[in-house]
């Protein structure tokens, strides 16, 4: 599990870099998203990841959401 | 964050939780608009965020409510909603208590004397958003001593005892300030001249009051005081404090300047 900021940050980034790879003959300027996280609250915040699947031991964690709402800039 | 062990897992306190998540969309922020001055042809800002969280709520013994994300295969966890959005400065502004105007920002604690409210006295008034003596002031202002017990459960009697404890003057803090080469005490505190223009010593001598106002003095300081007592008499109260005058804002200027290890060269250069 990594940082809340750093999950939203590496997504946005990703995002922004994969839109612009070719001619874009649109402009994209908001975008919604919402995915499931497991999130864990420890010191100090909220520490999140992308779900990774019940483990070998059987033991799942239950999933929250995640939504996200991001304008161009 | 604090945190608190309860049963099977450690539940943090909701408060310090909000500010902590606030702080790291703070640093989204940040990440994200150094991204954009880097020339970016494409990058996003965040406008909202909302999470779904699976907690277990507890409390702990003062009553604050504790948040305990859900471990594996927990059943029953309840889904708190929480969602940010981006406001203004002007909003934030518009939305919180104006600290700078508070007329005396001292912790409800830090009254002088014996405390005349309790623990759970504090705690009450902590909920109603009461935590400083200036905010106990306003609200002894627009509601009648009767009101307040009947609204938080303080009775009376300690109540006004408070009101009276902080209506008493104290000091809080001091400076030494420079002014056309020589020293100033600028002394901070509340109440201070609740009887007018108060009589300050310092170190058991008066000193000229330069300027005064409630929560602010200015004193001359004579030439010889370096630290002490710093007493002020409001009127039949006395507040006290401890000052210190830096050694090098006292000495004339000319002992200030410093002396040089080797003497300069002569005009003409090195021969």
């Amino acid at each position: 599990m990594r940082p809340l900021e750093d999950l939203v940050i590496g997504l946005l980034g990703e995002l922004s870099a994969s839109m612009v790879a070719g001619e874009a003959a649109l402009e994209v300027t908001a975008l919604d998203i919402s995915l499931p996280i497991e999130a864990r609250i420890g010191g100090p915040g909220l520490w999140v990841s992308a779900p990774r699947g019940v483990m070998r031991t059987g033991f799942v964690m239950p999933h929250s959401r995640m939504r996200l709402r991001c304008a161009s800039a | 964050m604090a945190e608190a062990s309860r049963g099977s897992g450690r539940g943090f306190l909701v408060e310090d939780f909000v500010q902590s998540i606030t702080a790291q969309l703070d640093r989204v922020q940040d990440a994200l608009a150094l991204k954009a001055r880097t020339g970016r042809p494409l990058t996003f800002a965040l406008k909202d965020l909302s999470v779904d969280l699976k907690v277990f709520w507890d409390s702990d013994g003062s009553g604050r409510a504790l948040l305990r994300h859900a471990g594996p295969n927990e059943e029953g966890a309840s889904t708190l909603q929480i969602a940010f959005t981006t406001i203004t400065r002007a909003m934030v502004e518009e939305n919180t208590v104006a600290m700078a105007q508070d007329a005396d920002p001292r912790r409800l604690e830090e009254l002088p004397g014996m405390p005349s409210l309790q623990d759970e006295d504090r705690q009450r008034l902590d909920l109603l958003g009461i935590r400083t003596v200036g905010q106990l002031k306003q609200l002894s202002q627009e509601a009648s001593p009767k009101a307040v017990e009947t609204y938080t459960g303080i009775p009376v009697l300690r109540l006004q005892a408070a009101l009276q404890q902080a209506a008493q003057p104290a000091i809080t803090g001091n400076e030494v300030v420079s002014r056309g080469g020589r020293p100033y005490l600028r002394i901070f505190g509340v109440n201070l001249t609740r009887a007018g223009k108060p009589e300050v010593r310092l170190s058991g001598e008066p000193v000229e009051v330069v300027d005064s106002g409630p929560s602010e003095l200015l004193v001359r300081p004579l030439s010889h005081h370096r630290e002490g007592q710093i007493e002020v008499m409001a009127g039949e109260h006395r507040a006290t404090g401890f000052y210190d005058v830096p050694a090098e804002l006292v000495a004339p200027a000319e002992l200030r300047r410093p002396t040089p290890l080797v003497e300069p060269l002569a005009a003409g250069g090195v021969p």
